[in-house]
């Protein structure tokens, strides 16, 4: 059993500017990191479609999305939050439209009543739990078994310490890393 | 001081803890879009404004009960990647494996690094899982090389929470085969600065 060291109170250099190259080409105009956007992120978008559409739907949205994003590569800013959380805020907007715009055609056809569009609140939730799955798959081996002991096990970073044998200082630097790389992922500030 | 930072940090594990409690198992569902999709946002791409057109074109064709005109054209059928259990990683065939060693700055780390190649559904990456904590002073970047150095691709910054990293599409990992760690001033300097901590090459398992 080895003896703990010394808390390490000393603070890292802070990075909590993780951004990744495709996010900053992506922003920049570089069609290659279009196509990595896509190949990155097309699943996750696509999917959040398929959870209130068919596979034809999912598929229009997704293009939409995809589009869309890239006529406004501009306006992505890397440093508000990650491409992910971006696209699927645009996705989310898309599926809304959509909702709205296939409702007016089909009852103008048919007048048959549809499934409301999917509220908005829920989907920006939905959203933000694929995005924290992937987040956390992505993490190293340490650092996600201790966000999985305080986020599933609730426990404090105090009791993380005390039942694995981690240093304090490397609990909570962990911690602090890990949520800024989850605030990064899940999150993309409009501002 | 620690006391700010202890309640910032608690405030900040409740609000992700709120999200996570929440997840299940459709949460955990991933299915990979059909061909055409990506056909079509690249053909807006370098022509805007001819997809939105035939997309338009398909919707006053359809007539109710018929499928949309895009699934009847689609190449290949939707692939569904429904993830049993906690992971979304799958196996990839082959193998690569990197051991990626520090021969030119032993003082600044002392470790290795372990890079196998692994898939995020339909996302080709590296899984890392390195020896050691890595140095916290300077920002270090993961690479791939190619052998006789003549280009390189970087895989972004990362630190002890990165456990996978995801490699561009077009990148050949039997050409840039060399995997690279460095440490990296934050001198808006794209460029590798030449101080390696780890290197090993990609090989099949």
């Amino acid at each position: 059993m080895t003896a703990l060291a010394t808390p390490d109170t000393r603070p890292d250099i802070d990075f909590d500017d993780p951004v990744d190259p495709v996010a900053r080409r992506f922003a920049q105009g570089d069609e290659s990191a279009l196509r990595e956007a896509y190949e990155r992120h097309g699943s996750l978008v696509y999917s959040i479609c398929r959870r209130s559409l068919d596979d034809a739907g999912a598929a229009d949205v997704t293009q939409e999305t995809f589009i869309a994003a890239w006529r406004n590569h501009a306006r992505y800013i890397p440093e508000r939050g990650s491409l992910a959380a971006w696209l699927t805020s645009i996705a989310r907007n898309k599926l809304i439209d959509h909702f709205r715009s296939t409702q007016r055609e089909e009852r103008r056809i048919e007048r048959v009543k549809h499934a409301r569009s999917p509220d908005p609140r829920e989907l920006e939730a939905a959203a933000l739990r694929m995005l924290l799955v992937d987040a956390i798959d992505e993490l190293a081996e340490r650092p996600r078994m201790i966000v999985s002991m305080a986020f599933f096990d609730d426990l404090t970073h105090v009791e993380i310490a005390e039942r694995t044998d981690i240093p304090l200082g490397t609990v909570k630097s962990d911690l602090r890393r890990s949520l800024a790389r989850l605030r990064h992922t899940l999150e993309y500030t409009d501002d | 001081m620690t006391d700010e930072f202890d309640d910032l940090l608690e405030a900040d594990l409740r609000h992700f803890s709120g999200i996570a409690g929440q997840i299940a198992a459709e949460d955990r569902v991933r299915h990979e879009p059909p061909a055409i999709v990506w056909e079509a946002i690249s053909v807006d791409a370098t022509a805007p404004g001819a997809v939105v057109d035939i997309t338009r074109a398909r919707r006053r064709r359809r007539s109710p009960g018929r499928r949309n005109g895009l699934r009847l054209a689609a190449a290949a059928a939707a692939v569904i990647a429904v993830v049993v259990g906690t992971s979304l990683f799958t196996r990839q065939d082959p193998t690569l494996v990197a051991t990626a060693t520090n021969r030119d700055l032993p003082e600044q780390f002392d470790g290795e690094l372990t890079a196998t190649t692994r898939n995020q559904v339909d996302q080709v990456g590296l899984a890392l899982d390195f020896s050691a904590s890595l140095p916290t002073a300077e920002p270090i970047e993961i690479w791939l090389l190619r052998p006789d150095l003549s280009d390189m691709v970087s895989l972004g910054v990362i630190d002890d929470t990165v456990g996978w990293v995801p490699v561009p599409d077009d990148i050949d990992l039997s050409e840039f085969s060399v995997v690279d760690v460095s440490l990296e001033p934050d001198d808006g300097d794209p460029t590798h600065s030449g101080r390696s901590i780890l290197r090993g090459s990609l090989v099949s398992i």
